[in-house]
């Protein structure tokens, strides 16, 4: 019941200040553009703007970036119906459904499906967020120095799924961007730590110049090195609403992936992309034609929409509550929090009651809006696909360069960006993720930190890491995760594989 | 190269890398407030790196590398190389006459480098984006940006 009040408090507080309407219209504004321009990632885009929520009142900030984030996902899908290439890895399974129904000339209703799909979806995501958040921070108020150290270790067994081909390489990775986080001064003991004598070091790596060059500057070099003319949209975007018949048969689908989004984006590791190819299996599992699917079955769009916006609102539940990013654009996120102040985990729910709800409302509001800007501007997104790269990706490189300077006003932070961009870059090319860094970067610390605080309350006993029932549970879940999140990631793999060997086939007999 | 090269020489290079941060991250031991000083997480890293980077190399040296490496297009990679260039002396250039100028003129020059033929449009773009960013950054968010030297000398003199 406390919840339902200080939501509705929370929601008369946005209402009250159009300034914050206007934030979040802008933001999922920007967010379904950088979504739907194929090469820029929900997480490129949160990153770049984060810079810009710098100056605003938190609240107003972090409803941008919420914006962005909703957007983001959902904007991927733009592309992915039009053109066939998907604006980020969530809306890879939208294609598959998606583009045939655009050759069809059907891309107006897929769009529209996919927007009411994601409205949905996402409204599912955020309820389950809001009444499911709170309860989780009541729980990891029981936790100290030995819990947070499992949970770090939980949060990392989640670079198995986000490693790519190699689980090995995905390691060395996690492992450096560890390495990272131990330079500056040590929290406990104040030892300054591989400084090398600077003083813009003695900090630390910062957090958003690192993002950008991870996420924004590797981006760029790889963009202008392929240069890749995106293919020109041709297809008439034609009408957009579907019918109502075809939405009420559509609403059982909507809902069920819209829940099973929430639940799988919850899960440390499995993003919006995963969550949205497990939706899709399943909808042409329970589907009365499973045949029409991956030929422009209706089902085929909605159901990966709703459940990537789904996730998006269970993503949010392991940041805001453990502080434990459930994804990529999450840790973005999760940075931008404690850049404004706010350290996600149990007290956040103590103590920035001002600032958990409004997030909450804020990812609510952010559907509706969603819904409104993706219907109305469903043509206007969709003509920006043509937009010439050489502009835009000059565009970003600037803002790159201007988002990494304006943390603290240094050109040794764009320096940074830039070498960690340039490094991301040719990781990129010897196929090492880069993904596992961010998620070191941000568990590292915690990490580091709690498991010295514990043994220091142990006087030296690691066994105080297994006696106390929360802590083993963690890592007892950390091993059973890293093991059935490997076995995933193997069969991940395979279908990747098989669905990559079938495009192959597809495009021999096109050409032939 | 191949990918079996580039694994091998990716992992010897750990390797060296993991051994000077053990060594190095030695010089902090003993002054931790217990025994797990602030040398020990960057050891136990280093150690794991080490691990991780010998398997790298075993790995390549059996041929059983799973990835393949992605293929690099010579034209481009020296478009990024000019691109990263342009970046550094745009920083420099910031410094010197200011933010708001020398956006426009790194704008301008990075689109035609990029193979943006339209003479107006880049400089439309140039302008209309350089005073986006400054209207937004400066104007709007209050976030000081870069005067310049010599405008910053000229305002003293």
């Amino acid at each position: 019941m406390d919840s339902l009040i200080n939501l509705l408090d929370a929601f008369q507080i946005i209402f009250s200040n159009p300034y914050s309407l206007m934030y979040i219209l802008i933001g999922v504004a920007a967010g379904i553009i950088v979504g739907c321009l194929p090469g820029l990632t929900a997480t490129m885009g949160v990153a770049l703007l984060v810079p810009f929520t710098f100056s605003l009142p938190p609240v107003q900030g972090l409803l941008l970036l919420l914006g962005i984030f909703t957007g983001g996902i959902y904007g991927g899908s733009i592309s992915g119906i039009l053109i066939r290439t998907p604006g980020t890895p969530a809306a890879a399974a939208t294609l598959l459904d998606g583009y045939p129904l655009s050759q069809r000339g059907e891309a107006g209703k897929a769009i529209g499906i996919a927007t009411i799909a994601s409205f949905i979806g996402g409204s599912i995501g955020a309820l389950i967020m809001s009444f499911l958040a709170p309860e989780i921070a009541q729980f990891g108020l029981r936790f100290g120095p030995p819990e947070f150290f499992a949970l770090a270790i939980f949060g990392l067994t989640m670079i198995i799924s986000i490693s790519g081909v190699s689980l090995l390489k995905g390691a060395i990775a996690a492992l450096f961007g560890l390495l990272l986080t131990t330079i500056g001064l040590d929290p406990l003991s104040g030892v300054a730590r591989f400084s090398f004598g600077s003083d813009d070091l003695l900090g630390g790596i910062t957090f958003i110049p690192a993002l950008i060059g991870l996420f924004g500057f590797a981006q760029v070099f790889h963009n202008i090195e392929k240069m890749q003319i995106v293919p020109q949209v041709k297809s008439k975007v034609g009408k957009i609403l579907p019918s109502l018949k075809e939405i009420r048969s559509l609403l059982p689908t909507m809902f069920k992936s819209g829940g099973m989004g929430a639940m799988t984006g919850s899960v440390p590791g499995l993003g919006a992309d995963v969550a949205a190819f497990i939706a899709y299996a399943e909808a042409k599992r329970t589907a009365k034609k499973p045949e029409e699917f991956g030929k422009g079955a209706l089902e085929g769009v909605a159901a990966p929409e709703a459940a990537n916006n789904g996730a998006t609102g269970g993503a949010m539940i392991p940041m805001l509550t453990l502080g434990i990013p459930g994804d990529a654009v999450t840790a973005v996120l999760l940075g931008a929090l404690t850049i404004h102040g706010f350290q996600p985990g149990p007290l956040l729910f103590v103590n920035h009651l001002d600032i958990v709800y409004p997030i909450f409302a804020g990812m609510i509001l952010c559907q509706l809006v969603l819904l409104i800007v993706g219907l109305a501007g469903a043509r206007l997104f969709a003509r920006l696909i043509n937009i010439d790269t050489r502009i835009l990706t000059a565009v970003i490189f600037l803002l790159c360069i201007v988002g990494s300077y304006s943390i603290r006003f240094s050109f040794f932070d764009v320096g940074l960006g830039l070498t960690i961009g340039v490094l991301a870059y040719f990781m990129g090319k010897a196929q090492f993720p880069v993904s596992p860094i961010l998620l070191a970067l941000i568990l590292g610390p915690m990490a580091e930190q709690n498991m010295r605080r514990s043994l220091m309350l142990s006087r030296d006993d690691p066994t105080i890491f297994f006696t106390r029932p929360i802590s083993a549970i963690f890592l007892f879940l950390a091993v059973f995760m890293a093991i059935t999140s490997y076995i995933r990631f193997k069969q991940l793999r395979k279908i990747e594989q098989r669905v990559a060997d079938d495009a192959a086939v597809e495009n021999e007999s096109n050409n032939g | 190269m191949n990918n079996k090269s580039v694994d091998i020489g990716v992992g010897v290079f750990l390797c060296i890398f993991s051994v000077a941060v053990y060594l190095y991250a030695g010089q902090y031991s003993g002054r931790g407030v217990n025994s797990y000083g602030p040398d020990f997480f960057p050891k136990a890293l280093s150690v794991m790196m080490f691990i991780s980077a010998t398997i790298l190399i075993i790995r390549g040296l059996a041929g059983i590398s799973l990835t393949t490496l992605e293929s690099t297009d010579r034209q481009g990679f020296i478009r990024a190389g000019g691109t990263l260039a342009l970046g550094v002396i745009y920083i420099g250039l910031m410094k010197l006459i200011g933010f708001y100028i020398a956006t426009a003129l790194f704008l301008y020059v990075l689109m035609a480098f990029l193979g943006q033929k339209g003479q107006l449009t880049r400089i439309l773009v140039s302008g209309i984006v350089a005073s986006l960013i400054f209207g937004i950054f400066h104007l709007f968010l209050k976030i000081p940006l870069p005067e310049g030297f010599i405008y910053n000398s000229l305002k003293s003199f």
